[in-house]
């Protein structure tokens, strides 16, 4: 078969696989939802703006004495240097894709680790860098990762739908194999030290440990094997809860957590 | 007015604050823009996560979309740019030990995918990439070099040697 043909052949048959409807439900929301997040357009300049800056005060107003006062914290400056090898791959993280104007900047020679988790499937090594507007880069080994270009307007805030309470405060990656999600990790970006639960779809809660690091991070992460007895059906993980020390809740997410079940 | 309404139309309703024209704007391009990461990507969940970015960066940065391209490709350019991102990402990140991934475009809702779309499947990254960009999203060698960060001769050589290996996988399937 000539090659020409091929190409010809290439331009005519293509994969024909479309969005499914849910898939194209929850992106729809969530990108109207990021409009609803966005500084200044217009004429409800005023409104538009209440929600970013809220989160700065929050964050910025309670989380940083809290942190300096009590609790599981690694110290960021104290942490280990990461070595020049991780910091080529931050500083190569997000230059490939995003326009520039949407780099988050990260401050790739201040990398360092965190720690490292030891989970049944393996050992996790958390690595994080500050960016030059606030916010942090960190990058799970083995697993996923995420950043938060700055703290006045987190790029998280973007990708949560709008029905999700004070859906800026948590970030999850999920991983999922065979239908089913295996592990999740993320970070949280409320108050220390609230606590992050989980619930399953049959109704059990468990609390998920989080890693709390100092400024200029200032934010708790967290990474969990899901055990086998929860990738089936009715038993699979639904959300994400965050509490401050009174048990009110501060931020909820199904996102990435729940995978419903196939009809 | 938005039903009939055209991209200019509705991009400049849509930086005035309307939202039911963002919500136009996602109404008439998100198949499109979905099929183009379901091609790079190769998988559905995949897909869904990178042309759902694609839509949020388009909407937070629509201020700086300058209307030299028409807004359908300027959405699917950030999608293909996400979805060539998680590659390089995923490339430095997973190490081995990891489970292997699955074949792309192998998709259980999808009976009869062509032999040729499957044989695109089975080609390295390396390889695939520069041919998804070339003969299913229309991208230039030029422009297809400066995604991937290659040089133009490589990109070159990649799509040479990608029909040569095409030729062959659907050969002996045929044979």
């Amino acid at each position: 078969m000539p090659e020409t043909l091929i190409e010809a052949q290439l331009r005519a048959e293509q994969p024909q696989a479309n969005p499914s409807p849910e898939a194209t439900e929850r992106a729809r929301a969530v990108s109207l939802a990021a409009i609803s997040n966005q500084p200044a357009r217009g004429k409800s300049r005023m409104r538009r703006l209440t929600l970013p800056l809220a989160a700065a005060f929050l964050i910025l107003a309670v989380s940083a004495p809290a942190i300096a006062l009590r609790g599981e914290l690694i110290n960021f400056n104290e942490s280990e240097k990461a070595p020049v090898a991780v910091q080529a791959e931050f500083s190569e993280l997000v230059s490939g894709g995003a326009p520039p104007e949407m780099d988050p900047q990260v401050v790739p020679f201040s990398t360092r680790k965190v720690r490292d988790f030891d989970l049944a499937s393996g050992r996790y090594t958390l690595w994080v860098a500050p960016t030059k507007r606030g916010g942090f880069c960190a990058v799970f080994t083995n697993a996923t990762g995420g950043c938060v270009a700055s703290r006045a307007q987190p790029v998280i805030a973007s990708v949560l739908a709008a029905s999700e309470k004070s859906p800026w405060l948590i970030n999850v990656s999920a991983r999922s194999r065979n239908g089913a999600v295996d592990q999740i990790n993320g970070f949280l970006l409320t108050p220390y030290p609230s606590t992050l639960t989980l619930e399953y779809e049959n109704g059990a809660r468990v609390d998920v440990p989080v890693t709390w690091v100092s400024d200029p991070i200032r934010a708790g992460f967290f990474i969990i094997d899901i055990p086998a007895a929860n990738r089936s059906d009715g038993n699979r993980p639904l959300r994400l809860e965050a509490h401050d020390q009174d048990g009110e809740l501060l931020a909820q997410t199904e996102r990435q957590v729940h995978i419903p079940p196939r009809s | 007015m938005h039903a009939t309404a055209t991209d200019d139309e509705l991009v400049s309703a849509a930086r005035q604050g309307s939202r039911s024209a963002f919500g136009r704007l996602f109404d008439k391009h998100w198949v499109a823009t979905w099929r183009a990461a379901y091609r790079v990507t190769g998988r559905r969940e995949a897909a869904d996560d990178v042309a759902q970015d694609a839509f949020v960066r388009a909407f937070e940065g629509l201020d700086r979309y300058d209307g030299t391209a028409p807004f359908r490709s300027w959405v699917a350019r950030i999608a293909v740019n996400r979805a060539i991102d998680t590659f390089r990402r995923d490339q430095r990140l997973v190490f081995a030990g990891d489970e292997p991934s699955p074949e792309p475009f192998v998709d259980p809702e999808v009976r009869d995918e062509s032999a040729l779309v499957t044989a695109v499947g089975h080609l390295p990254t390396e390889r695939r990439l520069p041919i998804v960009l070339r003969y299913w999203l229309d991208y230039s060698p030029a422009e297809i070099a400066e995604l991937l960060d290659v040089p133009a001769g490589t990109v070159n050589s990649r799509l040479s040697r990608a029909l040569t290996e095409l030729r062959e996988l659907l050969e002996v399937s045929h044979a």
